[in-house]
């Protein structure tokens, strides 16, 4: 357990077991999603829980993480599989095809990177093995 | 319902008379039996259009996009299915990608260095913290000690954790649901064998790694 500047001294991360627990629920939820009917419905409760625990312990999801998950019924979002993606008036639309509920997104300007994207908004990197 | 288009049976229709386009046939007959003056508005009317000649019920109308308002109430979440676990259709062999990811994370939650503390050392506290807030879906778990005879002895890996229950799938295959408050838990990682009251860890599992956990839990059961 080693932060980035090489300082000796073990760094805390706050909210680090948050962070794995979230971690874990979201790549289980990947892992089974596509499985069958019966592992898509159990990776619904594990991408809803990890919404939980996220709003719970108030520590913000990743945008790339937050843009695949449904709104309304918090199953993966998959291009394809679970959700169909159109482009219609200027705007991509992903609808999930379980609850008809739709992500619109405006690809008008594509030189627009959310500020999560950016490498100004790095501050520090922690690595832990 | 079936019966309603089938044609009438052959006594009645040999005596029934000819008629050729059953349209004309019915103009024919309304501008002859009619009293003069509904005849006389007879041809308007009957270009009259109903507005669910054409729409039959077994053509679905596409459901709408929505966009506004995102979130699901309880009865349309219902509706989906997506509240409870179905019973049928699971594989206990595809679930070793879960159970592998499960032991890889749990070694990195516990930061361990080769062992667990013993109860006197001063991590104990801090360990037992770490394990109750640790997640379980995906753990091959068994059940120790039970106030049902039944569930004793069952081994399965957890599927979902809910307040109330643990929902496991055995090695049969099976969709086992088994309450905490009854229970006690045994699982294993590499040569640890751990144990847990399931009357210890009874909330919601989104609240259990915000909630504070008492440090002296006296053990029933």
């Amino acid at each position: 357990m080693e932060s980035t500047n090489n300082s000796t001294k073990i760094k805390k991360c706050a909210g680090k077991d948050n962070l794995q627990r979230l971690n874990y629920l979201y790549q289980a939820c990947n892992a089974i999603a596509t499985e069958n009917e019966t592992n898509h419905l159990a990776s619904v409760m594990y991408s809803n829980l990890a919404v939980a625990i996220s709003k719970k312990a108030v520590q913000r999801m990743d945008i790339e993480v937050k843009r695949t998950i449904c709104k309304g019924c918090r199953s993966l979002l998959l291009a394809g599989i679970t959700c169909k993606v159109r482009i219609k008036k200027k705007r991509s639309i992903w609808t999930c095809t379980k609850c008809h509920t739709a992500k619109v997104f405006p690809v008008q300007c594509p030189d627009y990177v959310p500020w999560n994207l950016q490498e100004e908004s790095v501050v520090e990197t922690l690595q832990y093995k | 319902m079936a019966d309603l288009y089938t044609s009438l049976p052959d006594q009645y229709l040999k005596n029934a008379p000819e008629i050729g386009d059953p349209t004309t046939y019915i103009q024919k007959l309304l501008l002859k039996e009619l009293p003069r003056s509904d005849s006389q508005q007879l041809r308007h009317d009957l270009k009259w259009q109903f507005l669910l000649d054409k729409h039959q019920s077994s053509q679905k109308r596409k459901k709408p996009i929505r966009k506004k308002k995102t979130f699901l109430t309880r009865r349309e979440r219902k509706d989906l299915n997506i509240l409870k676990l179905p019973k049928s259709d699971w594989d206990y062999n595809s679930l070793e990608g879960i159970r592998k990811m499960w032991r890889q994370y749990m070694r990195q939650n516990l930061e361990l260095a080769g062992r667990a503390p013993h109860c006197s050392e001063q991590d104990w506290a801090n360990f037992s913290a770490v394990l109750a807030k640790s997640e379980l879906i995906g753990s091959e778990i068994k059940v120790a000690r039970s106030k049902c005879p039944s569930h004793v002895g069952l081994t399965g890996t957890v599927v979902l954790e809910t307040k109330m229950t643990f929902q496991i799938v055995t090695q049969q295959s099976q969709l086992k649901i088994i309450p905490k408050n009854t229970s006690v838990f045994e699982f294993v990682l590499d040569a640890m064998k751990f144990t847990v009251f399931g009357k210890h860890i009874m909330t919601k599992p989104s609240e259990r790694s915000v909630k504070k956990i008492k440090s002296v839990m006296l053990p029933d059961l």
